[in-house]
């Protein structure tokens, strides 16, 4: 079981509190009628399954409810960073401290 | 707990395999768990912006960070999320609460919803209620403040917890998950009693 | 007293004799013995038959890695309930009245019928699984796999269910250190000091590890008993230490969480009344401390495994710690300096040492001396080629090496026991579990802990350290590594340690012979019978990886996880292969450490907890009315309400009738009820449901359809405005928590900007629904604040009011096309609501009905159930529902996804009705639908059956299937193939009672 860093209650909690939401940083079109059948095939469905670094949403679902996203290695399972859903992610140089 | 009240939970009376089955009613232990009395009790969310509106329409400052707890006299309030707020008062004063939010709401808009029936607070004391919380809850509850309050859960079933003191924790459980934590909480207390016969043995 | 125990040696209780039976015959043993100590007592190796070839085994450890001494423990006046298979006789205490058995035997331990499998040695070679009985093929599942599987194995099932509780427990701690021999105390005693939060495990029943079994060490001048005793008294007496004895770490998973299986029962005799048998403890140690000691790798020669062969440590424990000679005229066999002292003890308590037999030919000058002393006889530089006696071992043969072959002529040695030592295996195991990385050291060739991404100390014997005082100051030095690491210092203790005994040695593969290698029964792996030989043919039948010659031999591969097996299979395979031990590579260690019972895996959950039972404030309403219930997900509901003598189909068929016509009540408390306010409500609406909201006047309710992004149908439910900005909501049962998890989801990440709240009401309220004909009759003259006739509350209307004196929620709308109306007062009033309104509904014949009814009814109709008649790949228009979704706005979630290719194409499974050509024949849920009964096999299938019921009003069978192009094909035939025949239907609309509507309109 993981312990994971809610970036709203400010505390490292256990896993079981958090439930995993898919991939972050895929906004949802604004006007999806504008897209094309690729591009949104593309938005639904495409995943970068990375080995390595992947950002990812969690929802800290029996704590303060909200939804988060994080950095964590799917290699090592460990979680580099978490940050409030609307932030940028994180620089590759900020990355690169937070894996020492 | 009102006889009304127990009539609609269907608490379950016996735990085990059916040889060996025991009554919970049976079952003691070192922990006083008991109901407390029924409340108003709102669900509140309102931009955190707004809340000091918030605080002066309920007569209470509502804590702003995530696990506050506040309380005095008949009104308390725990912030469970950024925006999301638990609000209790005594029951005589439910109409009167959301009177006071109704009449906010064109100023400071805002969901105020009466979860007052939703959820049934029980009340643990006892010098081990950690050691009998820690039977089901994952949480690492001696980093919660005394005077604080969190959502977390309870051998999977998700419940509040306010921590007035070490020794007295208030639990919250919507009532149909109740049959299964009662029974829990019923076990784990005398199992207490069992690890002390046990360390003797 | 037996003839085996020494008087004043051990730790045992000898003024307090134990009775125990083992197959059928009393022992006596004394307290604090285990199993495989108070056989030993009394003379008794032999402990067990081996896997494969049944051959007779004795007693090898004396600890968690016994791979031969498994046995069946029944717990006396349980009726055969309280058994357990496989488990070890070494780690089993014993109690008045424990029931042991041996296993794997037939007729009795000392005569085995199974044992002829020794004799056909070539049928059971590695991978005989896959080659040996391959012919004729037919032969596998009726002869071959049934008699293998008899035949093999190891104890039997439990054949009553357990009555026993379990426990678990979650824990936060400092340091918690695994293993409490002398680097697990320094080390507790080092970080206890610094006021940490220390827990201490041990499996074994006493803390203090090799201490225990090392009495002649003299620790800052106490005898290592003493100062054991001292010590643990110390670290009992401190607030911020928690001692656990009985206690195995089994896993060590991720961020330092650590899996503790602790067993409170399993030694007792009186078990407290209600005392669980184990508990779970789910230890998070901010820093661990891995102690866990080395394991005695077993020399491997023809005949290792006969009983009487043990490990020598063991020897010594049996001594030291139990009081018992495990041979009165023993030899000893070894490579390393470990066993000398072994040799030693046993002397000097009375034992007359054969000999030692080293296969080095320099050892330290101290162990000639001492030896010498004692009288032992040295053969330096000597072999092992061979044991003799069938039950117990009789004597050894063994040879002089010549630059490491065999040689000269063999001399034989009498022995009534055999201590072997082929070096030391540091205990990597949980190190591993945490991907931690291995060194290999070449000069003891062992593997060593490198690396770990965890926050974990490992000390002492475990990372290859030998000797009490280097082991002490290691684990001291832990201590303080792990206190420093959460910020506190402490002074390091120091250690002074007299008559320390340290020691080296060298390891080997089989130990050379001048026998025929191709007769030799040179063991690796005791409990999976698998030989030198079997690890040498796999690599030559070319299994190259380790992990490959694993599987094949099954070495490794048995319940001690290969504790004694793994190292002595790798040097060997690496040798066949050719290659460096590194380079061929270690097999992966998994969780659990030691077989762990299911029972404590499971912990609370079982019988009434094995999961938690949502239950409706009405529930125990419907269990005092005889009601059978059904689980919808988490909740149990009132499935029907039978009658004396009525069965499922009668009640069923009742309620149906009765309901349609006069008046059916049922509890509808558990659908998913989700408050949404603000003055953006009806946007977020209007975003989240596919009808359009705008329009809808507070007071009114619409059925609401809700798409997932992918556009397929998600969930379902009547919603009701209640003002301008406040919407009721309702869900699906089971997707209550789905649906609220998507609407914050939308809310929080993609719309930020609305300001609309959400709140789950499903438990605020109660629900019952009221359908039938006389509905309004009986409910009316209980409302107040509400008009209830059809021009003031028309169908699909919405009202808070008071009913029966309760507040209110009231809708009117029906899910069975009779006049319905749902009640929703706060939950605490919903059965003195239920209550009311069925003493009144008996003017009107009231019927409780349950979820099987509703479901009939609103099949008879052609309402949809989510999850039932969808399967999140049906779409609207594929449910033919697609008047739900507003033409006119720019978007909402899943609207997109309408105009994918594959949504719009052609030939997509449509729902529709099917009646069968038999009217009284009822299809069967989830069954096969093809067009062609008569074409080849394998058909193909073009859909199947989503709901089938029998109508009582139709007095027929009605279906709702999904088939491929089923709206174009009204009135056609399909097939549906069943074991019993093919059945006939015709597709037909899925409205099959009332298209019109007329019964609404009352």
């Amino acid at each position: 079981m993981l312990m994971i860093h809610c970036p709203h209650c400010e505390e490292t909690l256990p896993e079981l509190e958090f439930a995993y939401a898919g991939e972050a940083h895929i906004d949802r079109p604004v006007k999806p009628s504008d897209l094309s059948d690729e591009e949104w095939r593309d938005f639904l469905f495409i995943r970068s399954n990375p080995r390595g670094q992947h950002f990812e949403r969690w929802r800290h679902v029996h704590g303060c409810a909200r939804f988060f996203n994080a950095v964590r290695d799917t290699v090592s399972d460990q979680f580099l960073t978490t940050y409030k859903s609307g932030l940028p992610r994180p620089t590759e140089d900020e990355l690169k401290e937070l894996a020492r | 707990m009102t006889q009304t009240i127990s009539n609609t939970l269907n608490m379950m009376t016996k735990i085990g395999h059916p040889a060996g089955s025991q009554a919970i009613a049976d079952m003691k232990g070192p922990v006083d768990i008991a109901f407390n009395e029924t409340c108003a009790r709102f669900n509140l969310r309102i931009d955190p912006a707004n809340l000091a509106k918030a605080s002066k329409t309920f007569g209470l400052d509502i804590p702003a960070s995530i696990h506050g707890y506040a309380k005095d006299g008949g009104r308390s309030a725990l912030c469970l999320g950024p925006d999301d707020w638990n609000i209790y008062g005594d029951e005589a004063d439910k109409d009167a609460i959301a009177k006071a939010f109704a009449d906010l709401y064109a100023d400071a808009a805002h969901s105020l919803s009466d979860i007052s029936d939703r959820q049934l607070s029980i009340s643990l004391k006892g010098a081990q209620v950690a050691d009998l919380l820690a039977m089901a809850c994952p949480r690492d509850l001696s980093q919660l403040a005394v005077g604080s309050g969190t959502r977390t859960l309870f051998d999977s079933v998700e419940v509040l917890l306010i921590k007035h003191s070490d020794e007295h924790f208030e639990m919250e459980v919507w009532r149909s998950f109740l049959p299964h934590v009662w029974a829990m909480l019923q076990l784990g207390n005398q199992e207490l009693v069992i690890d002390e016969v046990l360390n003797k043995a | 007293m037996s003839t085996y125990r020494v008087s004043g040696k051990g730790r045992v209780n000898p003024s307090k004799t134990v009775s125990f039976t083992f197959d059928g015959k009393s022992y006596q043993g004394l307290e604090g013995d285990t199993v495989a100590s108070a056989l030993l007592a009394n003379g008794t190796h032999l402990m067990g038959r081996s896997f494969k070839y049944h051959r007779p085994r004795g007693v090898v450890t004396a600890g968690s890695e016994e791979p031969n001494a498994l046995i069946g423990t029944t717990r006396p006046g349980s009726d055969g309930a309280r058994f357990e298979p496989n488990g070890r006789a070494t780690m089993q205490e014993i109690y008045e009245g424990l029931v042991v058995d041996s296993q794997n035997k037939w007729p009795s331990l000392s005569f085995d019928v199974g044992a002829i499998n020794d004799h056909l040695y070539m049928l059971f070679s590695a991978g005989f699984y896959y080659k040996t009985f391959m012919w004729p093929k037919s032969f596998w599942d009726k002869v071959y796999e049934p008699v293998i599987r008899a035949a093999a194995g190891l104890g039997v099932s439990p054949s009553k269910p357990d009555p026993d509780i379990y426990a678990s427990r979650y824990l936060h701690c400092d340091v918690l250190i695994v293993g409490a021999g002398p680097a697990g105390i320094a080390a507790a005693l080092q970080a206890a000091k610094s006021g940490a939060q220390v827990v201490l495990v041990d499996e074994q029943s006493e803390l203090g590890g090799s201490l225990l079994s090392e009495d002649s060490v003299q620790i800052d001048g106490l005898s290592a008993s003493d100062w054991l005793k001292n010590q643990l008294d110390a670290l009992a007496g401190m607030d911020n230490v928690r001692l656990m004895t009985r206690t195995t770490a089994i896993g060590y998973y991720h961020q330092n969480m650590v899996a503790l299986a602790q067993k409170l029962t399993d030694h007792l005799s009186n078990i407290p009344a209600n005392s669980p048998r184990e508990r779970m403890w789910r230890v998070r140690a901010k820093q661990v401390v891995l102690a866990q000691g080395a394991i005695e790798r077993p020399l491997v020669f023809d005949g290792n495994d006969r009983p009487g062969v043990l490990m020598s440590g063991a020897a010594q424990t049996y001594l030291n710690r139990f009081g018992v000679l495990v041979g009165k005229n023993p030899a000893v066999l070894t490579s390393h300096d470990s066993a000398w002292y072994a040799a030693f003890d046993m002397a000097d308590a009375g034992a007359k040492v054969t000999a030692i037999v080293d296969t080095r030919t320099s050892v330290r000058s101290d162990l000639m001396d001492a030896a010498q002393e004692r009288g032992i006889r040295m053969f330096l530089g000597h072999t092992a080629t061979a044991t003799s006696g069938r039950l117990r071992v009789k004597s050894v043969r063994i040879a002089k090496l010549e630059a490491g072959v065999a040689s000269g002529a063999a001399q034989s040695l009498d022995c009534d026991a055999l201590l072997m030592c082929g070096g030391w295996t540091p205990s990597l195991h949980l190190f591993s579990h945490t991907k931690g990385s291995l060194s290999w050291d070449e000069e003891n060739r062992v593997f060593l802990p490198k690396d770990t991404n965890e926050d974990c100390q490992i000390a002492g014997a475990c990372r290859g350290l030998w000797g009490v005082e280097g082991v002490l100051q290691d684990g001291a030095k832990a201590g303080m590594q792990a206190a420093q690491a959460l910020g506190q210092s402490t002074d390091l203790s120091g250690y002074s340690v007299d008559a320390d005994r340290t020691g080296s040695g060298v390891t080997h593969q089989e130990l050379p012979t001048n026998g025929n290698p191709g007769k030799a029964k040179a063991f690796i792996d005791f409990q999976n019978d698998v030989t030198a030989k079997d690890i040498r043919l796999a690599v030559r039948e070319g299994m190259l990886s380790i992990e490959h010659v694993k599987r094949y031999t099954t070495n490794g591969m048995a319940t001690d996880q290969g504790k004694l097996s793994n190292m002595n299979g790798l040097e060997i395979a690496a040798n066949a292969v050719g290659k460096e031990v590194p380079q061929v590579g270690l097999t992966t260690f998994r969780p659990p450490y030691t077989p762990t019972t299911f029972g404590a895996f499971a912990g609370y959950h079982k019988d009434g907890l094995f999961e938690a039972t949502r239950k409706t404030p009405i529930d125990s309403w419907a269990e005092e009315n005889g009601a059978v219930y059904e689980p919808v997900s988490q909740w149990r509901r009132a499935w029907y309400f039978p009658k004396a003598g009525e069965d499922m189909h009668q009640a069923v068929a009742r309620e149906c009738a009765e309901t349609r016509k006069s008046l059916g009540m049922f509890d509808a408390s558990t659908l998913g009820k989700i408050e949404v306010t603000g003055p953006d409500a009806v946007e977020f609406m209007n975003r989240m449901y596919t009808n359009p909201w705008t329009k809808l006047a507070p007071g009114r309710c619409r059925y609401g359809l809700m798409l997932g992004e992918d556009g397929y149908i998600m969930d379902d439910g009547v919603i009701g405005r209640m003002s301008e900005d406040n919407f009721h909501v309702t869900t699906t049962t089971g997707g209550a928590a789905r649906v609220l998890n998507m609407m914050e989801d939308y809310l929080q990440t993609e719309w930020p900007d609305l300001k609309v709240w959400l709140t789950s009401t499903t438990e605020q309220w109660a629900t019952i629904a009221l359908n039938g004909p006389n509905a309004r009759k009986v409910l009316e003259p209980f409302v107040e604040g509400q008009d209830m006739s059809d021009e003031a509350f028309p169908h699909m209307s919405v009202a808070d009011c008071t009913v029966a004196g309760f507040p209110a929620r009231l809708f009117r709308l029906s899910f069975t096309g009779e006049l319905g109306f749902e009640i929703n007062v706060p939950a605490r009033h919903g059965r003195a609501l239920w209550e009311a309104l069925y003493e009144a509904g008996k003017a009107y014949d009231v019927c409780p009905y349950g979820t099987e009814t509703m479901h009939v009814l609103r099949a008879e109709k052609g309402y949809i159930i989510v999850g039932q008649d969808t399967d999140g790949t049906v779409t609207p228009h594929d449910a033919g529902i697609s008047w739900a979704i507003a033409k006119k706005k720019p978007d909402f979630v899943g609207m997109r996804s309408l105009q994918r290719p594959d949504l719009v194409a052609s030939g997509r499974k449509h729902l529709i009705g099917l009646k069968t050509k038999d009217p009284k024949t009822v299809l069967e849920e989830g069954a096969q639908i093809v067009n062609d009964p008569n074409q080849p096999l394998p058909m193909k299938m073009v859909g199947h059956v989503t709901s089938s019921y029998w109508s009582p009003v139709l007095d027929r069978s009605i279906a709702m299937a999904l088939v491929e192009g089923g709206h174009d094909r009204m009135g056609e035939t399909v097939y549906i193939p069943m074991p019993e025949g093919v059945l006939e239907a015709e597709i037909c609309s899925y409205v099959f009672y009332d298209p019109a509507g007329e019964r609404l309109k009352l």
